[in-house]
Parts: C-alpha cells; sequence; structure tokens
C-alpha cells in the first residue's frame, strides 16, 4: 500500500479546527513583544516598543524630520532678519542726520544774541 | 540546541495558504533579504520585522509538535532566540523562513523531549487551546488532545505539518532532520492511529 493513499479529509479538518492558531491581531503583537524583548535582553538593545493605541500625535511622528528641519530654517531667517535691521536702522537713522538740511546752521529762528545781550536781559538793563 | 548551519533549509515551496498571507503578512523575497541584512548589521527594527513576517508561520511548525499552545509560544520564543544567535552565519540568498523553521522545529522537539515526562491525561485536561473553534465539541476536543498525545512527538509533527499545514515530504523531512522516505511512513502510521482513537466517536466514516 502507498503511504499517500491513506489521506483522511475529516481528520484533516478536525485537526484543523482543533490547531487553528490564535486569530486575534492583539496576541501576534505581543508575542512579537516578548520575542523582541528576548532578543534585546542577550543583545543589549532596546527592545522595539510594542504597538499601541496611537494618539493624536502619532500622524505627524513621521513628520518630525521634516519640521525640525523647517524650524531650523526659519530661525536662520528670523536671525538673519534681525541682524540685518540692526544694521540698516542706524544707517537709516545717519542718513537723516547727514542729508538733513542744514538748518540750525543756515536758518536760525532768531538772532544770535550776543554774551552781553544775554546779560543785560538778566539784570535789567 | 544548535541552530542549522546556513543554507541547509532549501526548502521554499509551502502549500499556497503558508506563503506568508495568513495574518495579512506577506513580502517578496528582496524585501525580505533586505530586512535580513539590515538585521545582520544590527538593526532591531528589522529583526523586529521578520519576527512580525514569520512569527505565525512558526507557531503552526511549533503547534504540530507541541501539545499545548503556551508551549509552542515557548518554542516559538526559542526559535527566534536562537535565530537570532545564529543569524550572522544565515546567508541572505537562501529562504530565510525555511531556515527559520527549521530552528523553530528543532526547538520544538527539545521542549517535547523535556515535556515527555507529563501524564498524558494530565495533559488532555490542561492542553486544551485558548483559542479553540466554537463549533468543536468538547467530547471531539477531548479525543484529539489524547489521540494526539499518544502519537511520538515526531510522528505528530509529521502528521500535522503535512495535512495540516500542507508541507511536502521534503520540506518536512528537512525541517525535522529525517528522511523523506521516514516522513511518508511517519504519516501513515500517525494517520492510523488517529482513525483508531476517533472511531468511537465517528463510527458513519470509518
Amino acid at each position: 500500500m502507498r503511504y499517500d493513499d491513506d489521506r483522511d479529509p475529516t481528520l484533516t479538518l478536525q485537526l484543523r479546527a482543533h490547531l487553528r492558531p490564535p486569530a486575534d491581531p492583539g496576541y501576534w503583537d505581543g508575542l512579537e513583544g516578548r520575542i523582541m524583548a528576548r532578543v534585546a535582553s542577550e543583545a543589549g538593545f532596546a527592545p522595539a516598543s510594542p504597538p499601541t493605541d496611537a494618539g493624536w500625535w502619532e500622524p505627524f511622528v513621521e513628520w518630525r524630520r521634516a519640521g525640525l528641519a523647517a524650524a531650523v530654517a526659519a530661525l536662520v531667517m528670523v536671525a538673519a532678519g534681525l541682524w540685518q535691521a540692526s544694521h540698516v536702522e542706524p544707517e537709516l537713522a545717519y542718513d537723516v542726520v547727514v542729508q538733513s538740511p542744514p538748518a540750525a546752521y543756515g536758518a536760525p529762528d532768531r538772532p544770535a544774541a550776543s554774551r552781553g545781550d544775554l546779560l543785560g536781559d538778566l539784570l535789567g538793563y | 540546541m544548535a541552530a542549522p548551519e546556513p543554507g541547509e533549509g532549501q526548502a521554499s515551496a509551502a502549500a499556497p495558504a503558508l506563503r506568508g498571507e495568513r495574518g495579512g503578512t506577506s513580502i517578496d523575497r528582496d524585501a525580505e533579504r533586505a530586512l535580513v541584512l539590515a538585521a545582520q548589521r544590527g538593526d532591531a527594527q528589522s529583526f523586529s520585522a521578520l519576527v512580525r513576517l514569520h512569527q505565525q508561520r512558526a507557531y503552526a511548525v511549533a503547534r504540530a509538535v507541541l501539545l499545548t499552545h503556551e508551549d509552542a509560544e515557548d518554542a516559538v520564543q526559542e526559535g527566534f532566540l536562537h535565530a537570532y544567535r545564529a543569524l550572522d552565519r544565515f546567508r541572505p540568498d537562501q529562504p530565510f523562513g525555511a531556515w527559520l523553521h527549521r530552528i523553530v522545529s528543532n526547538a520544538a522537539l527539545d521542549l517535547a523531549r523535556r515535556r515527555k515526562v507529563r501524564d498524558t491525561d494530565e495533559l488532555a485536561e490542561t492542553h486544551a487551546s485558548p483559542f479553540r473553534d466554537p463549533g468543536e465539541s468538547d467530547e471531539l476536543r477531548r479525543a484529539l488532545d489524547r489521540a494526539l498525545a499518544t502519537l511520538p512527538s515526531r510522528q505528530r509533527a509529521v502528521l500535522v505539518l503535512h495535512d495540516v499545514e500542507g508541507y511536502k515530504h521534503a520540506e518536512i523531512g528537512q525541517m525535522l532532520g529525517i528522511p523523506e522516505g521516514t516522513a511518508r511512513s511517519d504519516l501513515h502510521h500517525a494517520r492510523a492511529a488517529m482513525r483508531a482513537a476517533l472511531a468511537p466517536l465517528r463510527p458513519a466514516a470509518s
């Protein structure tokens, strides 16, 4: 008799039902975590954290690096802007002083008084 | 237990149901090879991904050998630990699954030898899977437990790996380290023993 001739479909179905593996995905997540914990304790690296319920921030985790780069770029731009502004403002103030008409020298509001006139005013002459 | 040398496990033509689709995990060979290479460089996340991909089939292999769900899980953990230790000796051009299953089956056989001292009746009462089929009657479940417990562990492994998991004789032979002809005769004897043990429950089928 050939060994392959004694198939038993009923027995096969019963065994498949009897030895059915866990269907809960949570079980497999847990088993993966337990395996990695054992491997980690042997290898000395930190175990991969088992999957947990995703928080509201989870979708943004992958953007962490891009966000960090954008923040650094923004800081650089702000710093450059502040630096530029701190140099431009004195220049402008200086320009105002330099380029304003020399009113104080060319057109006094009142005639310049001599030291003697001022003293006369004070002493009641 | 020594892990197999790299490249020894050539079995790759598992039954379609076993190609990693169970549980929704599947991966092509190139991606798996990339994971293996990264894991060999010490990347824990890549090894974790390999665990995720292969743990369900590894469990099926261990469950074929061992009588209880808890022991099967222990063997799976042991198997992955051995695989991690031997990872630097694995050649990435070989199928990782076949190599891993040989390691897990060895771990399961080791555990089965240590469990041999247990009383069969005690096992029948305690090893019920917490994930049992609700359609399976208690009487049938107990009868299957007792019948499986009476089989030698190697016969039980051959029976389950062939009839339940769909492996071919050559693959089973490589996995368990026995000649293909021995796997065939083990299957024959295991089926006969199971039929005899379950005959009272199924008179119409006999």
